[in-house]
């Protein structure tokens, strides 16, 4: 959750400031003998972990903001630090995101950014 | 079976959260090795790491999975095998501790699955940029090749599992055991190629259960019948492949046999049998049985009587707390199904899947049912092989489509030992010999002592049955006419002028007769002729021996006779050719004294055919011209030819 403007941080710059809405998701995995056991009914398998993803809509960007994001949300794979409600504190993640894509309504401002950041492992309390 | 907590399974069945840790040590450090990255593994907290309290080195989400694996074969030695995919490498000949945890409550408790020896060098995958790590519980060991025990024998059982422990430097804790006191007079293991894991093997089954090692490496003994209220239900297995069989058992009978079809021993309990049908447990092969069934059958049928369980194929969600041959029950429908853990392939990677599957035994094993109105008949075997150790007797029996043939040696024969064969045909091929006295060649001759046939008995070969026809000479001369024996053969006198006189061999080769050998024998004693010769009163004597007598052979039918009672010389007529070198180039001449003889050349050649011959033996010395030269060219002989051929017994009719 976003409690201040520094409750996320990627690659060390707050995305806060640039946000119009940030989603957080904890996506539960399971392992590949999780299923409903027709014999018994019962849900089961093997959990391995929450695994949270981030999804942020940005703010239309100036070139000067851009060009800040632009390496982090074209890179492979970022350090990404949230607070976690969970753990009442922060949790950094390694994560992979998606393509970065915008459009241009109007000269200098880009439009549309919105990317998921993905945990690369399960997170840790 | 395992220890574990009470809420262990329930951790297990349900949503689970999983690890596994491997745990081994080098010169310098103890190496932790996990598949979850939790750090209160990095404590020393020795209940989970289970290391000793050293430098260690902990490799977090290292595993990236492991599969482990064991197939129970009943009444032999158990072991364990595991396969790990590890970003860590374990050099070859490292000690690795495997344990598998579940989450319950806040901390992880595990157990532990066993302890293994990695043989080989690990198997980099460039895939997945990993090693491949292959290890086996420690019964490994005891497949190294041996030429000599280094055991003495007499021994115990249970001694000889000590010794050959203290040969593989193991430790043991052997408690009583079925045949365990039994004592082994004799080295039967060497020179034959062998590890020692094949003389634990045929111990295992001997005693009726199992040699395996515990989780602290000891080589403990295990039962085969174990019994156990731990419950497999339906939150233990997935939708897949459940398969809960018939039972299997109970066994009631056991039979040790020796290529699968000697017999060597059986044992049964009649009752169990009546009750339940037969269930035959089948052992074959075994060394110590075949050395003597006898001594281990009793403790061994004992120990097995009574065996059953449910056969199941099932893949759960992972039990983890089951070694090999614990007893386990099936619950499911509302019915229980007792049964033994035999084989289990344990899979952990993204989830668990733990397989187990109890079969019927491979060894070969027979079951009979009853019916209402019979029994039914047991299976038929070609050849059956039985020995009755009792009265020391073996029998080898075939029997196909009610022809039998038998063997069987009786050691306990009142008059004897017997070795008796029944057959159709009895076929023996190469050199055969009867005691030193009969023997049977390769060429198809028989040499013997002896040969004695009963009344009416015959030697009847190819051509028929061996004979000999015996054909006497008789005289044919002035004096003597048909005369046989030593008869006087030289020169009859007329006047004073001498004419060979004959002896005649006449004879007839009938058409059943096949002549081989035909031979003229010769006795010859000096002959005495007394008389007035020369018309004077003196009586002249002389003594005389034959010369230059040969032989001399009708060449065709035409021959005759001819007698005369006007004092002429008798004459034999027809066509005689001289049997050439009959007795020498030179004919007979016997001695002025004793007795002399000859033997023709083989003249079968010359009356091989069915015929009537006529042989004239002569003299051809020159004629002599005075009483005293004929007289002493005369000697007395007797002749016989010896014509030694077959005789048929189809006797065809002349006419015909």
């Amino acid at each position: 959750m976003l409690v201040n403007e520094d409750s996320l941080i990627i690659n060390g710059v707050s995305m806060a400031k640039y946000l119009i809405q940030c989603e957080f998701q904890y996506h539960k995995t399971w392992g590949d003998d999780t299923g409903r056991n027709t014999l018994s009914g019962d849900f089961g398998g093997t959990f391995k972990g929450i695994f949270p993803e981030f999804i942020l809509t940005f703010k239309s960007l100036n070139q000067s903001e851009l060009e800040e994001l632009a390496p982090i949300l074209n890179s492979v794979k970022q350090t990404l630090t949230y607070y976690d409600p969970e753990k009442k504190g922060n949790i950094t993640l390694e994560t992979y995101c998606d393509d970065m894509t915008y459009a241009n309504k109007r000269l200098g401002k880009q439009e549309g950014i919105s990317m998921s950041f993905i945990a690369r492992k399960k997170r840790v309390l | 079976m395992k220890t574990f907590s009470n809420d262990f399974r329930n951790s297990l069945r349900g949503v689970r959260e999983l690890d596994a840790v491997i745990t081994y040590k080098s010169d310098k450090y103890s190496y932790v090795l996990t598949t979850e990255n939790s750090n209160y593994l990095t404590t020393e907290n020795s209940k989970y790491l289970l290391t000793e309290k050293a430098d260690y080195q902990v490799q977090k989400e290292s595993i990236i999975s492991i599969e482990r694996k064991f197939t129970t074969n009943l009444l032999k030695t158990l072991a364990k095998a595991i396969i790990i995919n590890s970003k860590e490498t374990i050099p070859k000949g490292t000690k690795i501790k495997v344990q598998f945890g579940v989450l319950v409550g806040n901390n992880y408790e595990y157990v532990l699955d066993g302890t293994y020896y990695t043989i080989s060098e690990p198997t980099f995958k460039a895939d997945t940029n990993s090693y491949e790590i292959t290890a086996y519980s420690k019964m490994y060991e005891a497949m190294i090749k041996f030429d000599k025990l280094d055991i003495k024998f007499p021994i115990s059982i249970k001694d000889l599992v000590i010794e050959i422990c203290k040969l593989l430097n193991w430790n043991c804790d052997l408690s009583t055991f079925p045949n365990s006191t039994k004592i082994l007079n004799e080295n039967i293991y060497d020179n034959q190629d062998l590890t020692y894991r094949v003389i634990l093997d045929d111990i295992s089954t001997i005693t009726g259960g199992s040699f395996m090692f515990d989780d602290d490496e000891i080589l403990i003994w295990k039962s085969i019948k174990n019994t156990s209220n731990e419950k497999v239900n339906d939150e233990d297995i997935l939708s897949v492949n459940a398969d809960l069989r018939e039972k299997y058992g109970p066994v009631n009978k056991i039979v040790a046999t020796t290529n699968l079809n000697v017999s060597l021993g059986s044992k049964q309990d009649d009752t169990s049998i009546k009750e339940n049908g037969e269930t035959t447990f089948n052992i074959d092969d075994n060394r110590l049985l075949n050395y003597n069934a006898d001594l281990f059958i009793d403790e061994l049928f004992d120990e097995i009587n009574g065996l059953e369980y449910y056969l199941y194929d099932l893949t759960t969600k992972g039990l983890l707390i089951f070694d090999p041959l614990d007893g386990f029950v099936v619950e499911h429908d509302e019915k229980e199904y007792k049964s033994l853990i035999l084989n289990s392939d344990l899979k952990l990677s993204s989830g668990l899947e733990e397989s187990i599957t109890g079969e019927k035994p491979e060894i070969n094993q027979e079951e009979y049912t009853t019916s209402s109105s019979n029994i039914t008949s047991t299976k038929t075997k070609n050849a059956i092989i039985s020995l009755n150790k009792a009265n020391a007797e073996i029998v080898l029996k075939v029997d196909s489509n009610g022809k039998i043939s038998q063997v069987r040696l009786d050691g306990n024969a009142d008059d004897g030992s017997v070795f008796e064969v029944k057959a159709d045909n009895i076929k023996l091929e190469g050199y055969t010999t009867v005691g030193d006295k009969i023997s049977f060649n390769l060429d198809g001759s028989i040499t013997a002592q002896d040969l004695r046939l009963g009344n009416g008995g015959k030697v009847i070969g190819g051509d028929g049955m061996m004979s000999v026809m015996i054909v006497n000479g008789s005289i044919w001369s002035e004096q003597f006419l048909g005369g046989s024996g030593f008869m006087p053969l030289g020169f009859d006198a007329y006047n004073d002028v001498g004419y060979a006189n004959s002896n005649m061999l006449e004879f007839v080769i009938p058409d059943n007769f096949k002549p081989r050998k035909a031979f003229i024998y010769i006795r010859h004693v000096p002959l005495t002729s007394k008389g007035y010769f020369s018309g004077g009163i003196n009586e002249e004597s002389y003594t005389g021996y034959a010369r230059n007598i040969n032989a001399y052979i009708c060449t065709d039918k035409n021959f005759s006779r001819v007698i005369s009672y006007a004092g002429q010389p008798s004459q034999v007529n027809g066509n005689y050719a001289k049997i050439s070198n009959c007795f020498g180039a030179n004919g007979f001449t016997g001695n002025s004294y004793g007795m002399s003889e000859a033997t023709s050349i083989d003249i079968t050649d010359y009356i091989k055919n069915a015929g009537t011959y006529s042989i004239q033996l002569k003299s051809d010395y020159a004629t002599p011209n005075s009483f005293q030269a004929i007289y002493e060219a005369t000697g007395s002989v007797m002749a016989q030819l010896y014509v030694y051929g077959y005789t048929s017994e189809e006797i065809t009719d002349e006419e015909g």
